[in-house]
């Protein structure tokens, strides 16, 4: 009886390890991963030799990410120079919600003339390992592609006149300054991320 | 006569700010009528969503049905529908699919802080579900995959 319980316990403190190994937290190494863009080519984090990559898993129908759109266009034309560009990923499964097709994307792209990647998580194997629960939902990489901030862009998704605290631009400023950014992590309303 | 369309005109206006009681909140305010209504009467399933949210509207279905089936059972829905969509989209959409219970409208930019308190376990991701009963509080962030498993989550 004891033995089949110890037996147990261990299967399940294995199961715990495998489930903490298998998704990413707070000084994470990222994985590489190729994803397609807009453009049609492949696009791999392995090749950006920035200081830091922003990827944020957005897409086209939420109205969250649409109230967001203006402003990561904004972020990447005036971080992108300074090291730190967007990697925007559409994590969403386009037969649960046919507006964030890749036939849709490359139209939205081209309509906003967005200048970051906007690339799709077809197959959806990039997002859990992120554990990215919503669009839209940033994760912020450092020079050795660890994860240092998780979470929202600002404090204010109706009206970007009256955000208060840059979450995104005060994390990217304290790893510019060698520090850890605080808060590492940031919740925000957003849409689920779409899955069979 | 004048009677008769004053009676008319009284019962259609009272059925409509019945039908179209929506507030307009902010969280400290939505806060406020959450302890209210969880003093008055339990048990309490709070559902957060919006019209444009598909999965969320998916599932209100079994909320419907479990309404009918548990009386006892206290719904509240939060929308987070944007205040310039209520006349045109949130109300119409309450009306026309019988929604019973409370409804309110979120409408608090303050994400990152109002998250959390609804529930430690919400990512922020919509929709989402919380149960009160008691001392206790589950959660549940995403949509129920059947009626069943609203069922599990109440028990």
């Amino acid at each position: 009886m004891k033995k089949t319980l110890l037996l147990i316990l261990g299967i399940m403190v294995f199961a715990m390890t495998l489930q903490a190994q298998m998704s990413y937290e707070i000084g994470s190494e990222v994985e590489d991963f190729t994803l397609k863009n807009v453009d049609g080519e492949m696009v791999s984090l392995s090749d950006y030799d920035s200081e830091g990559v922003v990827i944020i898993f957005t897409c086209n129908h939420c109205p969250y990410a649409v109230k967001y759109e203006d402003r990561i266009i904004d972020f990447h034309n005036e971080y992108a120079s300074k090291g730190y560009p967007v990697l925007a990923i559409n994590p969403n499964d386009p037969e649960v919600q046919p507006e964030d097709s890749f036939e849709k994307m490359k139209e939205r792209a081209a309509e906003k003339n967005f200048p970051f990647k906007y690339v799709f998580d077809e197959g959806q194997e990039v997002y859990p390992k992120f554990e990215a629960t919503r669009t839209p939902h940033v994760f912020l990489l450092d020079n050795e592609r660890r994860i240092r901030y998780v979470g929202a862009i600002d404090d204010n998704y109706k009206d970007p006149s009256k955000v208060e605290v840059h979450f995104l631009k005060d994390a990217v400023a304290a790893l510019q300054a060698g520090a850890q950014p605080d808060p590492a992590m940031t919740k925000a309303i957003g849409c689920s991320i779409k899955t069979k | 006569m004048i009677r008769i369309s004053l009676l008319i005109f009284g019962v259609i206006a009272g059925w409509n700010t019945q039908a179209q009681e929506v507030p307009t909140v902010d969280y400290p305010q939505l806060e406020e009528v959450l302890e209210a209504i969880e003093d008055d009467a339990q048990p309490v399933l709070i559902n957060f969503w919006a019209t444009w949210c598909a999965p969320c509207v998916a599932e209100l279905p079994y909320f419907k049905k479990v309404k009918e089936q548990r009386t006892n059972l206290t719904i509240v829905f939060v929308s987070l529908d944007f205040p310039s969509q209520k006349a045109s989209k949130l109300l119409p959409f309450i009306q026309e699919n019988e929604l019973p219970g409370r409804h309110f409208l979120l409408d608090d930019p303050a994400a990152h802080e109002w998250v959390s308190k609804v529930d430690e376990r919400w990512s922020g991701a919509l929709p989402a579900t919380v149960f009160k009963n008691g001392s206790d509080q589950v959660f549940h962030e995403g949509k129920f995959s059947d009626y069943d498993e609203l069922l599990n989550f109440l028990e």
